[in-house]
């Protein structure tokens, strides 16, 4: 008997996103059968990255090393953290559709260098989804 | 109205349909076409099907439920039949393929792990084991930030330092799991996750598993996030028929 | 990357600069309203916003068609661009 159960418990679907991979880009395709016209379907899942201009990216990316504070940190190797909190520098919140970029973009042309700090998502910490997860010993 | 196919497991006559409920809105009822021993989960597929959550998580449904009886062979998100007939001829056609699969996946689950940098913990990381970095790094900070162009440049390097901490803690992950696994199947980087990992295992070591990610978490949940999502069906351990 | 090399090669006089890289930031917009990674956070977020009661299940069903509205038109958006 195969016992089988949503990690997470119950019918929380809300891991359901993290494994729409699986879902929609795994399991059998017969080639027989034909495939409901899921327009932009493969998109949902595939990772090109047509994605947010690098441009951003790397900006982001410079403003974040800019920031980071690394007297605090050890030597090299893991870095061991402040404790408390591991404020995540997450990705930028995607913000209303014609802000986000603009955003970043507009902060680099600042010369004064101040910048308001970009809403950081405070990012899970290092928890497994498994709500159900039972506590490493 | 086409067949929507959820998957294929052993005929017997503790299937019940009465169970399920199948994808659309109001959600479809299920049925099983059957034919040489193997059973196909069906329903009518509705109009206007996307990838909506009620319907994924319908489809996954229905899996999980069959499973728990018996191996199941889950099909992909979306596949449709033209109708019953085409699949009891499909079920024909292929029966030893789909009947040795379904004897090697019996008891089987998958569990997925996809572990995905910190990305301040992973910034730091770089920033402290690369000399040269660190220097351009503090070289804008005293420059107010310098020019966009300097920002490109110096961004494009650290993502460059990133994908190199991604593929070299890959292995750090992906080892210790793997050695729980009948088999492994690495997935895509979604979300610039460091590994995606399917692992295949007997349903009596996911707990197995799920402490090998606690130690993990234990040693390296600093630097990296881990999400485990299972048991599954096992959509990364099934193989077409050969033609 | 050829957008690197386009931005630090763009015209040397500041203003057309400004104005060159202002296109670049509503393209690189319009391209963050098409990313189909920022739609399956946007979804996953809603999921979350449902399952804890934030929002109603018609709320949800309607931002989903939205979404996967602008999905369909990303897959046309990025046919255009290929």
């Amino acid at each position: 008997m195969t016992v089988m159960q949503q990690s997470g418990g119950g019918k929380s679907s809300g891991n359901l996103y993290e494994v729409l991979d699986l879902i929609l880009d795994k399991g059998l395709v017969i080639d027989v059968f034909a495939r409901v016209s899921l327009v932009g379907i493969e998109l949902l899942t595939v990772d090109v990255r047509i994605v947010v201009a690098s441009v951003d990216t790397y900006l982001r990316f410079a403003e974040a090393c800019n920031r980071l504070d690394l007297t605090t940190s050890g030597g090299a190797g893991l870095p061991d953290l402040v404790n408390g909190a591991v404020e995540g520098g997450a990705r930028n919140k995607s913000k209303g559709a014609l802000t986000g970029a603009a955003d970043a973009l507009k902060d680099s042309l600042r010369s004064d260098g101040e910048e308001e700090r970009a809403p950081a998502k405070t990012r899970r910490r290092s928890s497994s989804s498994g709500d159900s997860r039972k506590e490493s010993e | 109205m086409s067949t929507y196919v959820y998957g294929i497991t052993h005929d017997s006559e503790s299937l019940d349909a009465a169970k399920l409920t199948g994808v659309g809105e109001p959600p479809s009822e299920v049925r099983f076409v059957r034919a040489d021993g193997l059973a196909a989960a069906v329903s009518t597929t509705p109009d206007g099907l996307r990838a909506k959550r009620r319907d994924l998580a319908a489809h996954q449904e229905v899996l999980v439920e069959l499973a728990r009886e018996a191996a199941v062979l889950p099909m992909r998100f979306g596949a449709v039949a033209p109708d019953d007939e085409s699949v009891a001829a499909e079920l024909r056609r292929s029966k030893e393929h789909y009947s040795a699969l379904l004897e090697r996946l019996r008891d089987r689950v998958e569990v997925n792990v996809k572990a995905t940098h910190i990305e301040e913990a992973a910034l730091r990381a770089v920033l402290t084991e690369d000399e040269e970095l660190r220097r351009t790094n503090e070289r804008l900070r005293a420059a107010g930030g310098g020019t966009p162009a300097d920002r490109m440049a110096f961004g494009e390097q650290v993502a460059a330092a990133l994908e190199e901490l991604r593929r070299r803690d890959a292995d750090a992950v992906v080892e210790p799991l793997s050695k729980h696994a009948d088999q492994v199947s690495m997935g895509p980087p979604v979300d610039n996750c460091l590994a995606n990992v399917s692992l295949l295992i007997h349903r009596d070591k996911v707990e197995e598993l799920n402490r090998e990610v606690g130690r993990l978490q234990g040693r390296l949940g600093q630097l990296m996030e881990f999400k485990v999502n299972g048991p599954l069906p096992p959509y990364s351990f099934v193989t077409e028929p050969g033609r | 990357m050829g957008l690197i090399k386009a931005i630090l090669t763009a015209p040397t006089a500041p203003i057309r600069f400004v104005d060159w890289t202002a296109r670049q930031v509503l393209d690189a917009a319009e391209r963050e309203y098409y990313d189909p990674a920022a739609i399956r956070q946007r979804l996953a977020d809603l999921s979350a916003q449902l399952d804890n009661g934030e929002i109603t299940e018609e709320e949800f069903d309607r931002m989903e068609d939205e979404l996967l509205d602008r999905l369909e038109e990303a897959e046309e958006y990025l046919n255009e661009r290929q």
